[in-house]
């Protein structure tokens, strides 16, 4: 005999759980690196930018004390002892008028606190007048004579042990010579300044040079705590200054750009580092939960394969293992499991011979699927084989079944096809409990026997079953079948008939072929109830 | 997972209104076991609360498995005074191959 069932297998290797890890790893580095590589670029840019910000500003800031500043100190003293040479030079060296003009110079809270005005005649100058306070040291010749090719003045530095005056003397020409002004101003002890709290220097160390030198003698005045010269973000900038320059070196205090500027760049880098740590964390957990699921499902679809294999095997133990050789007869089934679900059919076949001429045949179909099913078919099988052993009459068989499965107890009922055949006097007697009529086969073609159906087994009926009682003749074939062989959704089930009775007519060189060829031209691909079929040849 | 074909229920519509104190159950579409428990259980429902009769229209019904005549079958068992109204050809033939005829009541 030839049973048919699709093979089926599901397997869920570890193959693919190592490399579900692989990829794990694998794309949370790369989380990792992407959100590393964007972190730092962001943190270096918004660095450059804090830097160059505070660049700016200290450029800005730096000019700004140059311009307003320290270029005031220039044109007070081009104003103020420049001045007073002019008016000393057009007087013919007025030393009234001298004194007058430097009355707002010297003293009583003036920046010089030393004032003398100098005639230039031959190799020596001569003091015409002076005012305030004596000057640190002796005013020499040498300094004045500098004064003449230094325009619009000249400025040096007098350190004597207790205090630092900055020297200055302009010089102007009139009708009676060259005349000298020369002041003094005093310089901060220890050539520190306290910039007042909210000026705009106030953010900056400032470090004031006198001359393009940044060397501590040079320096004149700073705000900066820190070592000098300044280091770091610096800027210098130099300014005209009489005979020299005055070299002003910045550097900031802190941010420039206020608290938000500065920690910004450390608040991208934190902020970028916890968002790719977070990100990564997702990721794999994400990838960890998808990998779980896939587990899940392969799991739940191996356990599915496990049930219906078991329900196969059930199906399959339930079927009649081997078919009684009968002489004269030829034999051919095929079973198809439906693939709707994991529940187990109700359709069965079977072949009890009763002497050597006569035989029973009974194909039926429990409605419905499952265990419950499948034992109804059983009991169903096991008893209708007994009462055919006992020689019932195919309608009394089928009657008697009744007494295995009832409709209000079960919810099942059966429908079976029942034949009792006699080979030598060529007869078959057909009853019918609701079952689809068989096919005969014969020389006049391709005919469904007569057989009126009765309600279906598990149905208490009225009136007793029909028997049908048809001629066979040798070679003549007869197909019984359940209704999964012919039944379409949307479909009459005539339609289903008539595609039997063509494919059965088809050319085949056995009967088992025959069958083959019926079960592949009526099949579905994917078929969602179970097919019972079972074909009798005879052959004398 | 292409083997793991567990088909959704099939598409069925039950509706139920009265007809002169006669409940009349209305199924359309198809009627199988995906679906039959709870065809089974809204009919069930009517009979409780109903008086015995039960009226069941099938014009809209386009197929029905074996256990959908199981059920019928059943019903016309336990409630004698069950019609099965106006079933469309497909219904009918099959309730005639079935053997079914002579226990259920069609009409027309």
């Amino acid at each position: 005999m030839v049973v048919t069932a699709p093979l089926r297998a599901g397997s869920a290797g570890t193959s693919g759980r190592v490399r579900g890890r692989k990829v794990v790893r694998a794309v949370t580095a790369a989380v990792v690196v992407v959100g590393l590589v964007i972190t730092g670029v962001l943190a270096v840019a918004t660095f450059r930018g804090h830097e160059q910000t505070q660049r700016t500003l200290l450029d800005l800031q730096t000019t700004l004390i140059a311009d307003a500043g320290e270029a005031e100190d220039q044109l007070y003293v081009e104003d103020h002892l420049g001045g007073a040479a002019s008016v000393a030079a057009a007087s013919g060296g007025d030393a009234a008028m001298f004194r007058q003009a430097m009355t707002t110079t010297v003293g009583g809270g003036n920046a010089f606190v030393t004032g003398s005005l100098w005639r230039l005649s031959g190799s020596s100058p001569q003091l015409v007048t002076e005012v305030g306070a004596a000057p640190l040291v002796p005013v020499t010749a040498a300094l004045l004579g500098k004064a003449e090719a230094s325009r619009p003045f000249f400025v040096t530095e007098l350190v004597t042990p207790g205090a630092r005056h900055l020297a200055f003397a302009a010089a102007a020409s009139g009708k009676d010579g060259t005349f000298i002004a020369y002041g003094e101003e005093p310089l901060p002890a220890n050539r520190r300044i306290t910039e007042p709290v909210g000026s705009p220097v106030a953010s900056l160390n400032l470090a004031v040079y006198l001359g393009p030198k940044q060397t501590l003698s040079a320096l004149l005045e700073t705000d900066s705590p820190a070592p000098l010269p300044l280091s770091g973000t610096t800027d210098t900038t130099q300014i005209a200054f009489g005979s020299t320059v005055l070299t002003i070196s910045t550097s900031p205090r802190g941010s420039l750009t206020g608290i938000t500027g500065e920690i910004l760049p450390w608040a991208v880098t934190v902020g970028g580092l916890l968002v790719t740590f977070l990100a990564a964390l997702l990721t794999e957990r994400l990838i960890r939960r998808r990998e779980g699921a896939e587990q899940l499902t392969s799991e739940v679809s191996k356990l599915y394969m496990e049930q219906r294999s078991v329900a196969e095997t059930l199906q399959h133990a339930l079927l009649p293992q081997r078919l009684p050789d009968i002489p004269g007869l030829e034999i051919a089934v095929r079973y198809i499991a439906g693939t709707s679900g994991v529940d187990i059919g109700g359709d069965w076949y079977d072949v009890v011979q009763l002497d050597d001429h006569r035989f029973v045949f009974i194909v039926g179909d429990v409605s419905g699927r499952g265990v419950r099913a499948a034992a109804v078919m059983a009991s169903l099988q096991f008893a209708g084989r007994a009462y055919a052993r006992e020689g019932y009459s195919p309608a009394m068989i089928l009657e008697r079944l009744s007494q295995s499965v009832d409709i209000e107890r079960d919810d099942h009922f059966a429908t079976v096809l029942c034949g009792l055949a006699d080979l030598t006097a060529h007869t078959l007697v057909l009853a019918s409990a609701g079952h689809l009529p068989p096919l005969i086969l014969g020389g006049s073609g391709a005919r469904f026997a007569a057989v009126k159906p009765g309600p279906p087994v598990g149905i208490n009926r009225k009136a007793p079953l029909a028997q049908t009682e048809v001629t066979i003749a040798a070679g003549d074939v007869l197909i019984a079948y359940t209704d999964g062989l012919v039944e379409r959704r949307g479909e009459m089930l005539d339609v289903g008939l008539e595609r039997l009775q063509t494919a059965a007519t088809r050319d085949s060189s056995s009967l088992d072929e025959m069958l083959g060829g019926i079960v592949t031209e009526l099949s579905e691909d994917t078929p969602t109830d179970d097919i019972a079929l079972i074909g009798m040849r005879w052959l004398t | 997972m292409a083997n793991l074909e567990l088909n959704g229920p099939s598409s069925i519509t039950v509706k139920t209104l009265a007809e002169g104190g006669t409940p009349v159950v209305s199924l359309a579409g198809e009627l199988d076991l995906t679906n039959i428990e709870r065809v089974r259980s809204a009919i069930g429902d009517v009979l409780t609360a109903g008086t015995g009769r039960l009226v069941v229209e099938l014009s809209e019904l386009v197929f029905m498995d074996s256990s959908g005549l199981a059920l019928l079958a059943s019903l016309a068992r336990k409630t004698p005074e069950i019609e099965l109204r106006d079933p469309t050809p497909i219904v009918r033939r099959l309730i005639g191959l079935s053997g079914l005829a002579e226990i259920l009541n069609v009409s027309p």
